[in-house]
């Protein structure tokens, strides 16, 4: 018990800054109702420009530019404005034009402009962290109370400005004519609306408050452990949301609270768990998915039900302009004709594939494919639940992991090292735990995924990110279960009936074998009663109760469906590449997953691997580029910004007229001239 | 096929009945202690001055909105305190004020939806497409066929996305979801509401064609002469409680209604 | 593209002379696969094995014999790109030899690729046990996280006569194997470990990690792990008031160290196997060869690169007094090198693919490492 006063101390500087950023996410949620998951690297900006404006001269891009050398409050302050102007420009350019659109719009745009600052701050400032300048104050040798509890001076700091910063703002929201419009926006956004709040001002005041609040945040922490990283904002960035949904996202004191409760937990977790450090991010994460079993509407929220969640992607999109609008009118009268005829389309892409297969003479192109192959299919999984059903899942690489786990601790650590089987006995194991994998993963998603399916689906977002955290983090520390992070080797290729399908090319047919059953289990399931219903949900989550949909347990099957996809092509992946380590399962696959099939079309079939093809040909080919050798990066950020344009002007994605049809094949009206011409199916002009 | 017709005879001659029904937004009481009742068969009209509470009812019979007091019982069960899904799938269907139709969808999809309660197919039966899984949709797309001549679109309009169409013509898709999922009693909120003389006329007879069928309505509505063909009762609405309840032109000629109502309202 | 057109016209010289002129060595093109995270959080280990290689195989092209040029591809620390950049150097039938190579995890998911296709690697800077005779196609010139874990927990134990030591490691592969081999090997020699603990790679707060250590009253701390969390432990330790000895290992030998650590990692001892005070004309001209190129003093990756590029030259000239060199040919060279003069000091691969070395112990002071007062 002799730490526990400097374990509480560490927790408050912790939880001053984990309050402060939850400020930006509960503001700027309250105001627009948008999880803005850029805060993080906001948060990042503040910090290298505090940083920079501090030293004499910083490299940038390469060149050394001088810099003024601001002491550190004046270095602080411009940051925290030029960061809060930063904040406003993005929430122009990126979200506003979507204000009216639905919500899943807004969401992924907010992922991108993440992956935008992310990538544009390694190019400018490297891949390397940048010192964090000494300064006097921070000289000065640490205050000791009670002979244990060490503080440095920029402690005492850190906790002042953030108790100064948060007073500032309560009053600010309780007296200034501006906070209370805020305040009335966040109770009520269209009452606020008739009353004659000037919503677009307070709005860009949101994002403003709440842009500063994130980069004070970050020069707090980059003086704090003495350094600015592009990355750096990733986990505080996560760990200040789940703060927010702690505390009850909306609600200031709630962020404050969240926020203390936070950096408590982690350090007294930290400090009293047995190996605690190592599993200190976990700690936060089964916290916030315990209390949305319990609690969801947080410590200090009101209960908030799912009243206007719209995942459809239609509507609120700008128009774009000149031959731009031409190339993708044609592409889609291309594709139009597609939807009609989807059999004989999947059976033709099948067969160009398998051409490709078969004529492809370099093995590293036919990996390339297999690549291509696995992506998409996992982004198939993904789009049920983020296309069809219209909700964001951010955890999915959890479900890949749990595949890839099951499969290799059966073959290689029970088996082979337990058992002493010989592998090639036991190949039809590798059959076996497909669907094992896939069902495993879809028992996890529906334990998950329940609590989380009365609320707006944000929740579930937050939820599933939480929980592809857990997993990651599990399996880098259960070492006794999944070998830890020195990951698990030797995993057998896959054998049938004594044939090993080791060379890339048997791969590759394996896995296009494997891509044209996920989709045709897929595709089966949507065109039915079932994919009408997760449309209709993703559309109109009301109407479709209305019609007697029970919307709660088909999001379940949304999300159970997806697990099951994940899980699936999780046994496969384990048993080509013959090694898996945690590394494999990062929340950047997930966002990279996201974006293959946001590029490609969200809810169609062939979107996922029209991304996939795209993306991961595109990684291979840049390689060569020298700009992008120098700038890998900037691949990325590249990425990023056609998602973002997409989003703004075709959010349905590039193959966005390849339109599902959500009735039986064969049943419905596209085939005509048989009884069930019942309807006659002339599609409309 | 279609719900009983009207039987004078059945134990409950009500199909709904709502007994001091109140709902509160916040301190704000939004229906006081309201009592109503259809009859099964009935065409009934709700009427009342703008803000009187009329969808905030429909909200409150459908599940929407909990009430805060009151008994709401339907079909002889009571449903207070249901899940939406819930109340919709004992045959209460609703269309709503502004058209909420399924962005991507087509029309039939749409109509679709409505039949959902229809379909019990396993997920292994539509993977492999059997027999019956086969059968259920063949049936249902021939009804939703059968529905889309019924309101007077055609099947023709079936491949068109269903927001693509003109607006009297979405009001009619609204109609045929509510109705594939075979309602016994179904709620109009406003289905006039931006129409011609010629398409009132029409969607009244469609809704006398609906109860042909055996389906009770309840109908909000502004236009008092449709609403005076139309309905075999009415109850009127305002700030919440009832203010008259009766036959049609009892209830129109009542000077406590004209006051509150044609006052107010035009 | 000019070096390879040069390249070329050697080679088709050769290849003409070649009837004429039996007894002189053929003019052979080697092309060097070279993979490692050349960007990202760990840029650094790749980059400098990089320079030593460049400098090697500029050597070696003066030398004439044999051109050899680089194809290099970053794996961003990426372990989905293991398996791929593998399978590209297979392919591409130019590629000789495989280099390069920061991540264990990332090497292991790329050997079954290279085991298939019969290409050689050697690896710099890969020290996972796990890949101790994984492939007869993979060889590395560095220790093992055993073997040099092993060594810094004898040398904590006797030579600095520390007595309660605090163990920190990185939860990883590369942590968790030299943190065990140090823990016992101090031990055994007498020490006691007062507590361990782990974190996880990219952790920014060890404050309340280091509360613990505090509590526990360590005359040492051992830091398992990289030069980025070395220096905040180092820098976070201080300002807790910890005065304890900071031991930390090759993963901390870099330069990067004392720009992050800065005054807080004054003391602090790591390992490497490579020492610049060592004054053999060797590593004097190495080292003045290193500062000329890239103005700055060689790490111990430098100096492993600049190695493993000097014996595949010493290989290829085995390899080509028997005909062409080819994949195979090269790999058996390897097998056969003996003692190979470098500036880590001489190379002979085992049967596993290991070598031996020595190890020198290093300190930090004034903010530069040099080899630290007491040796085993």
């Amino acid at each position: 018990m002799d730490y526990f006063g400097q374990l509480l101390a560490n927790g408050l500087v912790l939880g001053a800054v984990y309050a402060l950023a939850a400020v930006a996410f509960t503001l700027v949620y309250g105001v627009v109702r948008l999880v803005n998951f850029a805060f993080g690297e906001l948060f990042m900006v503040g910090a290298f420009l505090t940083t920079s404006l501090m030293l004499p001269e910083v490299r940038l891009v390469g060149h050394v530019v001088p810099m003024p050398g601001f002491s550190f409050p004046v270095a602080a302050l411009v940051a925290v404005l030029l960061t809060a102007a930063l904040g406003v420009a993005v929430d122009r350019i990126a979200y506003r034009p979507l204000r009216r659109a639905p919500r899943l719009a807004p969401l992924i745009t907010s992922i991108a402009v993440s992956v935008v600052l992310q990538s544009l701050a390694q190019t400018v400032w490297g891949a390397e962290e940048l010192r964090f300048p000494e300064f006097e104050l921070a000289t000065y040798p640490p205050v000791v109370l009670f002979d244990s509890i060490y503080l440095s001076v920029m402690d005492l700091v850190v906790m002042a400005s953030a108790l100064c910063a948060m007073t500032g703002l309560t009053l600010f929201v309780a007296r200034s004519s501006l906070g209370r419009a805020m305040r009335a926006s966040a109770e009520d956004q269209t009452a606020a609306l008739l009353v004659g709040v000037p919503v677009d001002r307070v709005v860009a005041a949101a994002f403003a408050i709440g842009s500063g609040f994130a980069a004070l945040a970050g020069v707090l922490y980059a003086q704090t452990y003495g350094f600015a990283h592009s990355s750096m904002g990733f986990l505080p960035g996560l760990k200040a949301l789940t703060a927010a949904v702690l505390g009850g996202i909306g609600s200031i004191p709630g962020a404050a609270l969240g926020g203390v409760v936070l950096g408590l937990v982690e350090a007294l977790g930290a400090g009293y768990l047995p190996n605690g450090t190592a599993w200190k991010d976990a700690i936060s994460f089964v916290l916030l998915v315990l209390l949305l079993y319990v609690r969801p509407q947080g410590l200090l929220g009101r209960p908030e039900l799912n009243a206007a969640g719209r995942g459809s992607l239609l509507g609120g999109a700008a128009e774009m302009g000149g031959w731009l609008r031409g190339v993708f009118a044609g592409l889609d009268r291309l594709l139009a004709g597609s939807s009609a005829r989807g059999g004989a389309v999947a059976l033709g892409a099948v067969a160009l594939a398998a051409a490709a297969g078969l004529l492809v003479p370099s093995d590293y192109w036919l990996r390339i494919l297999t690549t291509v192959l696995i992506y998409g299919m996992l982004a198939s999984g993904l789009n049920v639940i983020v296309g069809f059903a219209g909700l964001l899942d951010l955890g999915f690489v959890a479900f890949w992991a749990v595949g890839s786990y099951l499969t290799s601790i059966l073959f290689v650590l029970v088996l082979k090292d337990g058992f002493g089987v010989a592998l090639q006995e036991t190949w039809w194991l590798f059959y076996l735990n497909l669907p094992l994998g896939g069902l495993l993963a879809a028992a996890l998603a529906v334990l998950l995924g329940t609590p989380t399916l009365r609320l707006r689906g944000d929740y579930l977002a937050i939820m599933t990110l939480g929980f592809g955290e857990i997993v990651r983090i599990v399996a880098i520390n259960w070492v006794g279960l999944t070998n830890g992070p020195m990951g698990i080797r030797g995993i057998p290729a896959p054998v049938l009936f004594g044939v090993p399908l080791g060379t890339p090319r048997a791969q590759f047919f394996l896995a296009l074998t494997l891509a044209a059953a996920v989709v045709f289990i897929v595709a089966r399931l949507v065109r039915s009663y079932v994919g009408r219903a997760w449309v209709a949900i993703r559309e109109d989550e009301e109407a479709a109760e209305a019609m007697g949909v029970p919307t709660a347990r088909y999001k379940l099957y949304a999300y159970a469906m997806s697990g099951f996809v994940g899980g699936f092509v999780g046994v496969f992946y384990a048993h080509y590449q013959q090694y898996i380590s945690p590394l494999n399962f990062s929340l950047f696959e997930n966002i990279i997953l996201l974006m293959l099939i946001v590029l490609g079309g969200l809810g169609t079939f062939i979107g996922p691997f029209v991304g996939a093809v795209i993306w991961i040909v595109f990684l291979q080919v840049a390689i060569d580029i020298p700009f992008v050798q120098a700038y890998p990066e900037t691949r990325f950020a590249l990425l990023g910004v056609i998602l973002i344009a997409l989003m703004l002007f075709r959010p349905q994605g590039l193959a966005a007229s390849a339109r599902v049809p959500l009735v039986m094949a064969g049943a419905g009206p596209g085939k005509a001239g048989r009884a069930e011409g019942a309807v006659a199916g002339r599609a409309g002009t | 096929m279609s719900a009983a017709p009207p039987n004078p005879a059945a134990p409950t001659p009500a199909i709904l009945a709502a007994e001091g029904l109140t709902v509160r937004f916040g301190g704000l009481e939004a229906i006081g202690g309201l009592d109503f009742a259809v009859a099964r068969g009935a065409i009934h009209g709700l009427i009342g001055p703008n803000g009187a509470g009329k969808t905030t009812v429909l909200n409150a019979l459908t599940g929407f909105v909990r009430p805060a007091a009151g008994r709401l019982s339907f079909d002889g069960a009571e449903i207070g305190g249901l899940g939406v899904a819930a109340i919709a799938r004992r045959g209460l269907a609703r269309t709503f004020q502004n058209i909420r139709l399924f962005g991507a969808m087509t029309v039939l999809e749409s109509v679709l939806v409505g039949g959902h309660r229809g379909f019990g197919a396993s997920p292994l039966a539509l993977v492999l497409h059997t027999a019956g899984a086969r059968a259920a949709e063949r049936a249902a797309i021939a009804r939703a066929g059968e529905l889309l001549d019924f309101v007077g679109l055609g099947r023709e309009v079936a491949g068109r996305v269903a927001t693509t169409l003109s607006y009297g013509h979405q009001r009619r898709v609204e109609i045929a979801r509510a109705l594939m999922s075979e309602p016994k009693l179904l709620l109009l909120d406003e289905p006039l509401a931006g129409m011609n003389a010629v398409e009132k006329a029409e969607i009244a007879d469609l809704v006398r064609a609906v109860r042909a069928r055996g389906v009770s309505v309840l109908l909000i509505e502004h236009d008092m002469q449709i609403v005076r063909a139309l309905c075999d009762r009415l109850t009127v609405l305002e700030y919440g409680k009832r203010l008259a309840d009766g036959d049609p032109e009892a209830v129109l000629a009542d000077p406590a209604v004209q006051a509150a109502y044609l006052g107010r309202a035009r | 593209m000019t070096m390879k057109g040069i390249a070329a016209a050697a080679f088709g010289l050769g290849l003409a002379l070649a009837p004429l002129a039996t007894s002189t060595a053929r003019a052979e093109e080697i092309t060097i696969g070279f993979t490692a995270a050349l960007s990202g959080d760990f840029a650094a280990f790749g980059l400098n094995m990089r320079k030593g290689l460049d400098l090697a195989l500029a050597e070696l092209n003066k030398k004439g014999g044999a051109t050899y040029t680089i194809d290099a591809v970053d794996d961003r620390g990426e372990a989905r790109e293991g398996v791929l950049i593998a399978q590209r150097f297979c392919s591409d039938q130019k590629v000789d030899v495989v280099m390069g190579y920061s991540f264990s995890s990332i090497a292991l998911a790329a050997v079954p690729v290279f085991n298939d296709c019969k290409l050689p690697v050697l690896a710099s800077a890969v020290t996972s046990p796990a890949l101790s005779g994984v492939s007869p196609y993979f060889r590395r010139n560095v220790l093992t996280d055993a073997v040099q874990g092993a060594m810094m927990g004898t040398y904590a134990a006797k030579t600095l006569g520390e007595s309660k030591i605090y163990v920190l490691n990185q939860q990883d592969d590369y942590g968790i194997g030299v943190a065990k081999a140090f823990t016992e090997a101090a031990e055994k020699a007498g020490a006691k470990i007062v507590g361990s603990e782990s974190y996880l790679l990219g952790s920014k707060d060890f404050r309340t990690l280091l509360t613990k250590v505090r509590a526990a009253q360590p005359d040492a701390i051992f830091i398992g792990g990289f030069y980025t969390e070395a220096a905040k432990i180092a820098e976070q330790a201080r300002g807790l008031g910890i005065k304890a000895q900071l031991l930390s290992t090759d993963g901390a030998l870099n330069v990067e160290l004392m720009k992050l650590g800065r005054g807080a990692v004054e003391g602090m001892i790591v390992y490497g196997m490579f020492d610049p005070s060592v004054a053999t004309p060797a590593t004097a001209s190495f080292l003045s060869a290193y500062k000329a190129a890239f103005s700055e003093a060689p790490s111990a990756w430098a100096a492993l690169g600049y190695d493993a590029g000097m014996t595949l030259g010493a290989a290829v000239e085995l390899a080509a007094k028997d005909g062409p060199v080819t994949r195979e040919s090269l790999n058996t060279a390897f097998g056969k090198l003996k003692d190979v003069p470098g500036v880590t000091g001489p190379t002979t691969f085992l049967p596993s693919g290991d070598r031996n070395g020595a190890l020198y112990f290093l300190a930090v002071k004034d903010g530069t490492f040099t080899l630290a007062p007491k040796q085993p």
